[in-house]
């Protein structure tokens, strides 16, 4: 599958402040897509362009290899960081609005909006204005407008920012259901956990610039430290003298008639060859690689950035 | 249904379904009724007559002057000493004395009051006194009442501009009336539309919905759609003043005329004091004067070109609306709190207060150079031309006011829509007019 959205060296400047300078990605079809990056980082710049929002000073987005132009609006649902609705409008009628604002019949949106506010529970609050809603319930009825028109595109900034740990859930289900129905999601988040847990495919904007762009999994094996986690049966310190002269051991627990350590390999050797040293001595309850989690892998990328910029 | 008349309809929906546009729709001509009648209703509304207590040392008025609305004179004292009629009188409301000293001392006549009984009443006093005096001379020269009636003249003059004839007071109520019929639909819906658009900002519902549209058609839709509200409102207006006027002049015919009042008021404004206490003389003369005074407006109706009066209105209206509704919603976009909204206000207000400020000038001297200015700057023109368009202006000024003004109007919306969509986007930022300028160069 191609390319649902390629950016090619986006530029744009506020005045005397660079927002995002030369930053080039692509989003592959059928993906959930993670724009990542700490605050001001230009996340947010970048969505806007590809909303049509704003227009970029240069470079270029394609949507599907066109180039983005108003037309594509129906086959894009975005849900903004900061979010609300009219406050005094009735919340069907609102969301009624929105829909036809999407380039939706009236029945049609009818129809849909009807089944979305029954599998949301929120039925019964159709008529209701919508400041008499709670939170969550508001919520409930942004995330509605973003899907109703069925896009193919599906834009989320920090999605999971405001939302109760139940919307969050129910907004998480939804996501997956929706990838599984070949809609490419892209999100912008602090969440790592999520993104490890939803994005297949992330970019890590950092001061203006893309300074990663990749495989969640190929990122996380790129990064790796070559740690590994060994289980052993019974509890014995003899471990450290078996083990020193080849590898680290960075970690050492030994409770309740079992021991795990923390063992780095150094280049050069193997897990195999770990397994080998300790075989004889030991019996083996488990071993597993020890990955680097996006967040590390987050913030060592950014401090490293941050640094080299500094000197 | 194209996008943006999606957002007008919205715009006008929930506008007009609002409990306070209905609530304005029926109290507002019954406001602006008050504000002209309450005035009127005030001054004509005297719970008594003042008694005049008349002291009369000549004895030459004793009984001749006569009552009227204001005033009712008693003649029961007309011999006594002064200082005693006073006495008894000294405590008495709305009760005056009035001291007519002998002969020699005519211009020394005096009113005790105990409280200020107004100009009204003095005047009325004055006004017959010398009435009867002037008359007593005349006699006294050998003149009768025919004489007099002979040599009496009533000019008046005829306004004629082109070859129509036209009434210059009349001309300013119009242009007055239109003038500031502008002025209030410009402040009451450009407001709305700044109103609008900063609930739009502040709800933080507006990324979502110029994620769909434009920031411009959003604009757009929501001046028009305001426009209409305001359309809509006047269109009730009208048509509430045009009921009641129907019904209440339907009222007034089946309503006795009360004579007594009428002469009264006749003999005011013709000077001709009425003796004759015939009731048949009295209600020609009413006649005469009411009809007179309906063939009076009849002529200045017609002698209007309404086509052009009409024509100016609505274009004015509009032109004035959009120029300032989108200035005004540019001010809702660059501010996230109402407060701030009053450092934009007042220069993009001062205009139009000032255009009010100069409109009883200009409509004095409608062709006076100022005038002239006023009404070609397209800021102050929907005001100031319309104020003069009732007193016939030349072509080229009017062709030349409408011109700038639809140049104006293009050049406002655009500079408009440039800030809107920066504007709409920026929050917690301090604005100033230095970053207004920058976002009209952003991308």
């Amino acid at each position: 599958m191609g390319n649902i959205i390629t950016a090619k060296n986006i530029v744009k400047k506020y005045s005397k402040h660079v927002a995002l300078n030369d930053i080039s990605f692509n989003v592959p079809e059928g993906v959930i897509y993670g724009l990542l990056g700490p605050n001001g980082a230009g996340k947010t710049s970048m969505i806007r362009i590809i909303n049509q929002i704003t227009a970029p000073d240069s470079g270029e987005v394609l949507f599907k290899n066109e180039k983005l132009s108003p037309r594509h609006t129906k086959f894009i649902g975005y849900l903004p960081e900061e979010r609300g609705l009219y406050k005094k409008m009735k919340v069907g009628e609102q969301a009624l609005y929105l829909a036809r604002l999407k380039g939706m019949d009236k029945e049609d949106a009818m129809k849909k909006l009807k089944e979305w506010f029954i599998k949301f529970d929120i039925a019964a609050w159709w008529g209701k204005k919508v400041e008499e809603l709670s939170k969550g319930m508001q919520q409930k009825v942004q995330f509605i407008v973003t899907v109703l028109h069925e896009p193919s595109l599906l834009i989320l900034d920090e999605p999971f920012s405001g939302f109760d740990p139940i919307n969050v859930e129910i907004i998480k289900s939804e996501l997956l259901r929706l990838k599984k129905e070949g809609v490419t999601i892209i999100l912008s988040t602090h969440n790592m956990a999520s993104v490890e847990e939803l994005c297949n495919n992330i970019t890590l904007i950092n001061q203006s610039k893309a300074i990663m762009e990749g495989n969640v999994n190929e990122l996380r094996h790129s990064f790796k430290l070559h740690l590994w986690e060994v289980k052993l049966q019974g509890t014995d310190d003899s471990i450290r003298n078996i083990l020193n002269s080849k590898f680290e051991i960075q970690e050492l627990i030994s409770e309740n008639g079992q021991t795990t350590a923390k063992i780095k390999i150094p280049d050069g050797l193997g897990s195999n060859d770990l397994i080998k040293a300790l075989l004889s001595s030991y019996t083996i309850t488990g071993f597993s690689e020890i990955l680097p989690s996006m967040s590390e892998i987050f913030i060592s990328a950014v401090t490293r950035t941050n640094l080299t910029k500094q000197s | 249904m194209s996008k943006i008349s999606l957002i007008i309809q919205r715009e006008y929906i929930t506008r007009v379904r609002k409990k306070s546009f209905l609530i304005i729709s029926i109290l507002g001509p019954l406001l602006f009724a008050g504000l002209i009648f309450a005035p009127m209703l005030i001054a004509g509304n005297k719970n008594e007559n003042q008694r005049v207590v008349v002291v009369d040392e000549t004895k030459s008025f004793c009984g001749i002057l006569q009552n009227n609305s204001t005033v009712h004179f008693d003649y029961g004292y007309c011999n006594i000493d002064v200082n005693a009629v006073k006495k008894i009188f000294a405590d008495s409301n709305h009760v005056s004395v009035l001291y007519i000293p002998k002969e020699e001392q005519i211009m020394q006549i005096q009113l005790y009051s105990k409280d200020d009984p107004g100009n009204d009443v003095v005047d009325a006093i004055q006004y017959q006194m010398n009435n009867v005096l002037e008359r007593a001379k005349m006699k006294a020269e050998n003149l009768d009442q025919s004489m007099i009636d002979k040599v009496k003249s009533d000019i008046q003059v005829k306004d004629i501009v082109g070859n129509k004839v036209t009434d210059t007071s009349y001309n300013a109520v119009l242009g007055y009336a239109c003038s500031f019929l502008i002025y209030i639909f410009i402040f009451l819906y450009s407001v709305q539309v700044m109103r609008g658009v900063m609930e739009e900002k502040i709800s933080r519902i507006v990324e979502v919905i110029i994620s769909s549209v434009r920031p411009f058609e959003l604009m757009m839709g929501k001046v028009i759609g305001v426009g209409l509200v305001g359309f809509t409102q006047f269109l009730i207006w009208l048509i509430l003043c045009f009921g009641a006027y129907q019904v209440g002049s339907a009222y007034y015919q089946g309503q006795e005329i009360n004579p007594k009042n009428a002469v009264v008021e006749q003999t005011y404004k013709t000077g001709i004091p009425v003796q004759n206490d015939n009731m048949n003389a009295r209600n020609k003369i009413i006649k005469e004067s009411m009809s007179g005074g309906l063939d009076n407006i009849d002529n200045m109706l017609r002698s209007t070109n309404w086509a052009l009066v009409i024509g100016g209105f609505l274009f004015y209206f509009l032109g004035g609306y959009l120029l300032y509704s989108a200035l005004f919603a540019a001010i809702g976009s660059a501010v996230d709190q109402e407060t701030e909204t009053q450092q934009f206000m007042l220069p993009v207000t001062a205009p139009l207060i000032l255009s009010i400020i100069v409109m009883s000038s200009i409509i004095t001297d409608p062709h006076s150079s100022m005038a002239v200015w006023f009404s070609i700057i397209p800021f102050t023109s929907p005001i100031a031309m319309m104020a003069r368009i009732p007193f016939g202006i030349p072509v080229w000024q009017l062709v030349l006011s409408m011109a700038i003004l639809v140049v104006s109007i293009f050049g406002t919306i655009w500079l408009a829509g440039k800030i809107y969509r920066v504007g709409l986007l920026m929050y917690g930022k301090k604005i100033t007019y230095r970053e207004l300028g920058k976002w009209l160069f952003y991308k």
